[in-house]
């Protein structure tokens, strides 16, 4: 009793002391960009320590065009660089985004921007090419879009993916020059540096510069805005406006100290200098904020998009897309609006404040409803002591772990798997990558749930093939993003010197896809956890989510707390500890530093 | 001598487009032979014919007496870009053709062979460098370690030092002329470039703008290392063969492309 008595006084002074040591321990945003040497350039001076903040830790990823749009809705990261097209579609799927800045808008000489044939071949202008094809990157892709819709406007093209006038076929990005070196395709549209290196071979000739004739016609364009997430934002405002300082301070000394930036990311991605200046000063800008006329232009993108030049697509779109494009127009502006800055210690104040206010009302209010609603916090830690103390719910908790486990280790084998097929079988692609892979997407773990408890029963192999099944599109969109992202004259190496397959792959195939291995284990990781929480609830027998309702339906609702506590302090430290450096290390050793 | 490549009548066409009509030439055993012709006609495909990466359409290819499918076991590539695995360091680049032409075990068995030829290409010290922390020179040299490693009686090499700066391009040409010399082996160079070809080669074979054929073959007889300023021999040859290429590049101002 006596003792008890001292600590409570002994914790005053280090609560009022607190303030300071928060201040110390900066908060961290974490930022998935566009995996580019120009966007390298953008965040260089974040991730060298040429803009600093006091207030927060940036962490910056560069990652493709697939996993950007994955990692936003899996929410992955604090701040994503996303498609513009993406954000009404997102609404419309119940993932609410909210705009923080304008990420690429096209540049007013529109460069960069264009359908490219042969030298010397014979189609001048875009109507030319009626009936003949036309290669992209990605037919879906917001940029393709913008080519699609000048081709549209200024020659009067019916550019519809389907019966068209054009011919319209999808080619992975570096084999787009290839294909127009051998006839395959009769004019591709290249972007960034493949834009580049086709000016200055000049072994092809832009005939429709897209982005000039969009920028006669639009102004210019939005193409990727940085997005966060309404809760994310609500938690942590100050850490997000000081990002976006951050990011727009990069920027602006990227463009400030060019040899310095330029020079230092050129040598690392091995590219050539002179592509940043011409991809800065001609292609694109990288405004970092919100403003009005960004608006107007991420509006203009969606009424494209809207307008589409596919029969078949707009009708499905318009009728989900017209009111929440608008309602996110309008809180994009609220938010693109710079805030008052406020100094580093009193928004640390104010955090604390906030923070005490909570546990203060947490347990005023749990002082005057019964725990079964609310448990005191006091309560809480008594049941997470109680909950390490038992056996029987260390043993749930380890049930978990499992179905987890397993989950992930059949998922990624079976993921790994169907890619493989996909990519050394062209005939079973279609089938994998355009009805299984978007099949999967399209259901929900719930519903898998409930049709697994019918065909095995609440067990565990329910759960593990629920959280299984909703795995597995992860794994394989990421595998296979791997697989097409394969060093193609790596490979031709690889082949000059051996046939034997099972050397090649395992020399050169399987150590090239180790960084997207790990980014897929980083992903599933966080999802499963999700997933397990629900599959153990309605079709599990053991396990946490089975344990969650059991407490539930004893009005056991500290151990609920715990368990909630417990998963996100798990995931966040697994993702911190184990998942992140992994796939940093990962990246570095195997990934894009490129030595060639 | 006795023939070592032989393209007899080979003829091709890549999506629709001529590249060959019928090409005809031939490599001797121990021989060094440039490809010299202008950009983008077809030199490396030729390459990549001999090395069974490509089939050609008609006509036929010999290495050492045998179809390139059956061949290709005895050639090793250097290519343009070095084309180095980032996660291997460079003793590990070199020893990787060697794990995929005969295995893992025998590449176990080549270790102290491997550190021979990073010491011929003067790269022992950086043996356990990564791609990353070498010179755009210094990872073609371990490219050509790799090639050697398989002891190959021929080697390919396509346009190896146009992405190197001058400086490097020269050292490297003498390197690669010192390890002709030691090991004898059979080399096939393309180059655009000219003056490569005259340093390099004791046969030039000269070929044309798409579709491609052979305009010359050119014995080069001046003794190494040659110096193309002194030789006046070489200074006419260089002449024809500017004036060869002017008429091959109408759009082209410069004497030797690079």
């Amino acid at each position: 009793m006596k003792r008890r008595q001292f600590l409570k006084y002994a914790a005053a002074p280090a609560l009022f002391a607190a303030p300071y040591v928060h201040a110390q321990a900066k908060q961290k945003v974490t930022y998935a960009h566009l995996l580019d040497p120009c966007y390298d350039a953008v965040v260089w001076a974040i991730k060298n320590g040429r803009v600093k903040s006091d207030v927060i830790d940036v962490e910056t990823t560069g990652v493709t065009i697939p996993t950007l749009l994955q990692a936003t809705s899996t929410k992955q990261f604090d701040v994503v660089m996303t498609a513009v097209i993406g954000v009404p579609a997102a609404a419309a799927r119940g993932l609410e985004l909210r705009i923080l800045s304008a990420g690429l808008y096209s540049s007013p000489a529109g460069e960069g921007g264009g359908v490219w044939v042969k030298k010397g071949s014979p189609f001048k202008t875009a109507t030319d090419l009626k009936g003949k094809t036309l290669a992209s990157y990605g037919l879906r892709a917001t940029g393709y879009m913008f080519v699609r819709e000048a081709m549209a406007k200024k020659f009067g093209l019916n550019m519809a993916l389907e019966g068209g006038d054009i011919r319209q076929v999808e080619v992975q990005a570096p084999n787009l020059p290839a294909a127009l070196a051998t006839g395959q395709a009769d004019a591709a549209a290249l972007i960034h540096s493949q834009a580049w290196r086709a000016l200055q071979t000049g072994d092809f000739v832009n005939i429709c510069e897209t982005g000039v004739i969009l920028n006669e016609i639009h102004g210019r364009l939005v193409s990727a805005v940085n997005v966060s997430y309404p809760e994310k934002l609500a938690a942590r405002p100050d850490a997000f406006k000081e990002f976006s300082r951050m990011l727009k301070a990069s920027s602006d000394y990227a463009l400030a100290n060019r040899d310095e930036v330029f020079g230092a990311v050129a040598k690392q991605a091995n590219i050539d200098r002179k592509f940043f200046d011409w991809w800065f000063d001609r292609t694109s800008t990288v405004p970092a904020v919100f403003g009005d006329a960004h608006a107007k232009a991420v509006t203009t993108a969606w009424n494209i998009g809207l307008a589409g030049h596919d029969p078949e697509r707009p009708r499905r779109g318009r009728a989900h897309l017209g009111p929440s494009a608008q309602g996110v127009t309008a809180a994009t502006a609220r938010h693109g609006a710079a805030a008052p800055d406020a100094s580093t210690r009193t928004k640390a104040l104010v955090a604390l404040a906030f923070a005490a206010t909570l546990a203060l009302a947490w347990s005023l209010a749990a002082g005057r409803v019964p725990p079964y609603i609310l448990p005191a916090p006091a309560d809480v830690g008594k049941a997470a002591l109680a909950f390490f103390g038992s056996a029987r719910q260390l043993a749930h908790l380890g049930a978990t772990l499992g179905h987890i486990g397993a989950s992930i280790a059949i998922a990624f084998v079976l993921g790994a798997l169907l890619a493989l097929l996909a990519h050394y079988a062209a005939w079973s692609a279609p089938a994998i990558h355009r009805r299984l892979s978007p099949f999967l997407n399209a259901f929900s773990g719930i519903g898998w749930t409930l049709l697994a408890v019918i065909w095995f029963g609440v067990s565990s192999a329910t759960v593990v093939f629920t959280i299984t099944i909703v795995l597995l599109p992860f794994a394989l969109v990421n595998l296979r993003e791997g697989l097409e992202a394969l060093d193609r004259e790596l490979l031709e190496m690889g082949r000059s010197f051996g046939r034997s397959r099972l050397r090649h792959f395992a020399a050169i195939v399987v150590p090239a896809l180790l960084p997207f291995g790990a980014a897929t284990l980083r992903i599933m990781f966080g999802v499963a956890w999700k997933v397990a929480l629900t599959a153990e609830l309605f079709g599990g027998s053991r396990g946490l989510g089975y344990m969650i309702n059991i407490a539930r339906q004893d009005y056991d609702t500290a151990t609920i707390f715990t368990v909630i506590l417990f998963i996100i302090l798990a995931v966040y430290l697994a993702d911190r500890l184990a998942f992140a450096p992994l796939e940093r290390y990962t990246s570095r050793h195997f990934g894009r530093a490129k030595a060639r | 001598m006795n023939t070592a490549i032989a393209f007899e009548n080979v003829g091709l066409a890549l999506g629709g487009e001529r590249i060959y009509d019928s090409v005809d030439f031939t490599v001797g055993e121990g021989e060094f032979v440039c490809l010299l012709g202008p950009s983008g006609c077809g030199k490396s495909t030729s390459l990549r014919i001999i090395g069974d990466l490509l089939r050609p359409d008609n006509g036929r290819v010999l290495v050492n007496g045998r179809a390139p499918a059956e061949g290709w076991s005895e050639i090793a590539f250097v290519f343009q870009s070095p084309r180095l695995a980032p996660w291997r360091n460079a003793l590990a680049n070199v020893l990787l053709g060697v794990e995929l032409r005969f295995g893992k075990a025998a590449a176990r068995r080549s270790t102290d062979k491997a550190r021979e030829l990073l010491a011929l290409v003067g790269l022992l010290d950086s043996a356990a460098k990564y791609p990353l922390m070498l010179s755009g020179g210094e990872r073609q040299r371990v490219a050509i370690a790799r090639a050697l490693a398989v002891d190959p009686a021929i080697i390919l090499f396509d346009e190896p030092f146009s992405a190197l700066d001058p400086n490097t391009r020269g050292r490297l040409r003498a390197e690669i002329e010192r390890i002709w010399l030691e090991t004898k082996k059979t080399i096939l160079f393309v180059t655009h470039d000219i003056d490569e070809a005259l340093t390099l080669a004791d046969r030039i074979v000269l070929m044309s703008n798409k579709p491609t054929r052979v305009l010359e073959d050119i014995r080069i007889a001046a003794p190494r290392p040659r110096n193309l300023n002194d030789d006046h021999a070489l200074a006419a040859i260089k002449t024809r063969l500017q004036d060869l290429f002017h008429s091959l590049e109408p759009a082209t101002t410069e004497d030797s492309p690079s």
